[in-house]
């Protein structure tokens, strides 16, 4: 992987980093098994060390299995816990194998959802015992979720990360070189950031007209077009 | 028109704004709006790049060796495509009707530079007829592969896939004769044809054949008036295939297959230079459909062509075929039937009185058919097709 493409994954993830270090932080005691489980998932995805690490983990698994057998929950917690933090991260870096662009989108976006139920969940003081429940909840409040509690770096994030996604599903060499380099990149890069800009800053109801709006406008305007120039 | 990786993308990118917006998933719906306006506003700028892309640009070439090839063999092919227009983007690829690649690719992806692109893969047939090379086509896109626009740069040219141990030599003609002499020259028919123009004082000794009688007993100067012709270069050939030809042989192959095959075998070794091959293969649905063959490319063809003389193969299985056979005629092209009687093949394998009683069945109903049109015609076997079209060819029999 080159330079410029690592550093496009990495803004890619970044509003998924934040919401990662953001729950992290919630956690009043970080014990070793938060921290190795985490560490472990990723050193996965690194194919020259899988085959060592598959054995570590299923040790580590079946320790806390048994340390929950003898009454002690809080490894096999802190382990699950770490895994489901890890997700969105881990989809994140799994969706720069996909070549499909509505597949990396799906994984994307599915990624930024984890991310956006993360945040939720690291509202106040967590542990592992009680992380679960935060998770369970955060995820099954998220269709009646209307109130604006997203946090605002989070959403500030989300434009440099939708850029790096561009970049790295659009131009072949997976950076965002290609698109600034390209004029007509460059102009629709900024002029849709000025639009959803623009969009974001209405109030509730006006914004959600004026997308619903622009959406359809760019949908349409972009079937005509193609018909016109054909 | 978008890139089919792009249009996915936008479609998904559409999905799942409509989904945030019902479940007010506020970053989620930025993103994805975000996603949209960014495709239609790049498409709209880095189409105007696109509009100055058209065929002209392209040169291609496209080679089939060996052509005619029989069943089984490798056939190589080869394109090249070379563009005035250097590092874009493209897609380029060769279209391969009833061709199954061997080796290599028929498809390049990359930046077009100098020297062009060479397409170099093997392809073989199991099954004979004609096979299609083609078309060539590229697709153009812009530096990020978003917009995509598709040219077709070479038709294709057919390559003639026999079932045979020994396949004909390229096509050529040639004449042995100075003068026509029809019905007596083996080679007169394909390809080339004849008109009377003048007669003229004999110059050297000629065959009494081309001696103009008349006009050497009516003008009294003593000389011996000679005729000459002129030389049609090109002769076009009409073949129609028609209903219940789709029966598939016990080897495997179907009877308009081997219909096909022996057209060729019969033309190819014959074919003149710019002679040209009509094949209309009439389906219930669609009518005649026509393809043009010429020695180096095929041409799918919309309409019926104007001509004089169609020769029909066909079953007359199927009530519709009668009627455009008869639309036909009346436009006036004389129509030469070839009834394909099956039972006499069936006959060949087991002689059997319930066998000749179809054969009979079936003689019978191809000639009540045949009477309703009114057309020449003759039935044959199909083992005895190719002799039967070699002589209706040859002497331009009626039937």
């Amino acid at each position: 992987m080159r330079l410029c493409e690592i550093l496009t994954t990495a803004l890619m993830c970044l509003p998924v980093i934040y919401a990662t270090i953001k729950v992290f932080l919630s956690f009043e005691i970080v014990n070793p098994f938060l921290v190795v489980g985490f560490i472990i998932i990723f050193l996965l995805l690194l194919d020259p060390l899988a085959e060592v690490i598959v054995p570590v983990l299923c040790a580590l698994a079946f320790t806390s299995l048994i340390l929950a057998y003898f009454g002690q929950p809080i490894p096999i917690l802190s382990l699950a816990s770490a895994f489901i933090i890890s997700s969105s991260l881990i989809g994140m870096l799994v969706m720069h194998k996909e070549t499909k662009p509505h597949t990396r989108l799906s994984m994307y976006i599915l990624s930024i959802f984890v991310g956006m139920v993360l945040l939720r969940a690291s509202q106040g003081a967590l542990s592992p015992q009680t992380f679960f429940m935060r998770f369970l909840d955060a995820w099954i409040a998220f269709p009646h979720y209307s109130e604006k509690l997203y946090d605002p770096t989070f959403l500030i994030l989300i434009a440099p990360s939708v850029i790096g996604f561009l970049g790295s599903t659009l131009s072949s060499d997976r950076s965002i070189t290609s698109l600034a380099l390209s004029c007509e990149a460059s102009i629709a890069l900024i002029s849709a950031a000025i639009l959803v800009l623009i969009i974001s800053l209405l109030p509730d109801g006006a914004a959600w007209m004026a997308s619903v709006i622009s959406a359809l406008s760019a949908s349409i305007f972009l079937m005509f077009y193609l018909r016109l120039i054909r | 028109m978008l890139s089919e990786r792009i249009a996915y993308l936008y479609q998904a990118a559409v999905i799942s704004f409509a989904i945030s917006m019902v479940l007010n998933l506020q970053p989620i719906a930025a993103l994805t709006l975000y996603l949209m306006i960014f495709i239609t506003v790049y498409t709209a700028l880095a189409s105007r790049f696109l509009k100055s892309i058209s065929a002209q640009l392209f040169s291609s070439s496209i080679t089939v060796s060996p052509n005619p090839s029989r069943v089984g063999d490798k056939i190589k092919i080869r394109a090249i495509v070379t563009s005035t227009k250097k590092d874009i983007p493209a897609i380029i690829k060769l279209g391969l009707k009833e061709l199954n690649i061997v080796d290599g690719s028929n498809t390049w992806s990359g930046f077009l530079r100098e020297g062009g692109v060479l397409l170099d893969f093997v392809a073989s047939s199991e099954d004979p007829g004609i096979k299609i090379v083609g078309p060539l086509k590229i697709a153009v896109m812009d530096p990020l592969r978003v917009i995509v626009r598709e040219l077709e740069i070479h038709h294709g040219i057919p390559v003639f896939v026999l079932e045979t141990d020994e396949v004909p030599i390229q096509p050529s003609a040639y004449s042995s004769s100075a003068y026509p002499t029809p019905g007596f020259s083996r080679d007169q028919f394909i390809g080339i044809d004849y008109e009377y123009r003048t007669s003229l004082p004999q110059q050297a000794e000629h065959s009494a054949r081309m001696i103009d009688w008349r006009r050497t007993a009516q003008i009294t100067d003593e000389k011996i008036y000679v005729k000459f012709y002129d030389k049609l270069v090109r002769g076009d050939f009409a073949f129609g295939i028609g209903s219940g030809l789709e029966i598939i042989l016990p080897g495997g192959m179907r009877i308009s297959s081997k219909i096909i095959q022996d057209i060729l075998m019969v033309l190819l070794p014959h074919l003149q230079e710019g002679s040209r091959v009509w094949l209309m293969k009439w389906s219930e649905d669609d009518g005649f459909l026509t393809s043009l063959l010429e020695k180096s490319r095929i041409i799918e063809v919309t309409h019926i062509p104007r001509m004089k003389l169609m020769i029909h193969i066909t079953r007359l299985t199927n009530e519709k075929e009668l009627a455009a056979l008869r639309e036909l005629n009346s436009r006036g092209i004389a129509i030469k039937l070839i009834l394909v009687n099956l039972g006499k093949d069936l006959l060949r394998i087991r002689d059997t009185k319930w066998i000749k009683n179809v054969v009979d069945i079936e003689k019978r109903r191809l000639e009540d058919k045949v009477r309703i049109l009114r057309v020449p015609y003759i039935m044959t076997s199909l083992e005895d097709f190719s002799e039967t079209l070699r002589r209706i060819l040859a002497y331009r029999r009626l039937m």
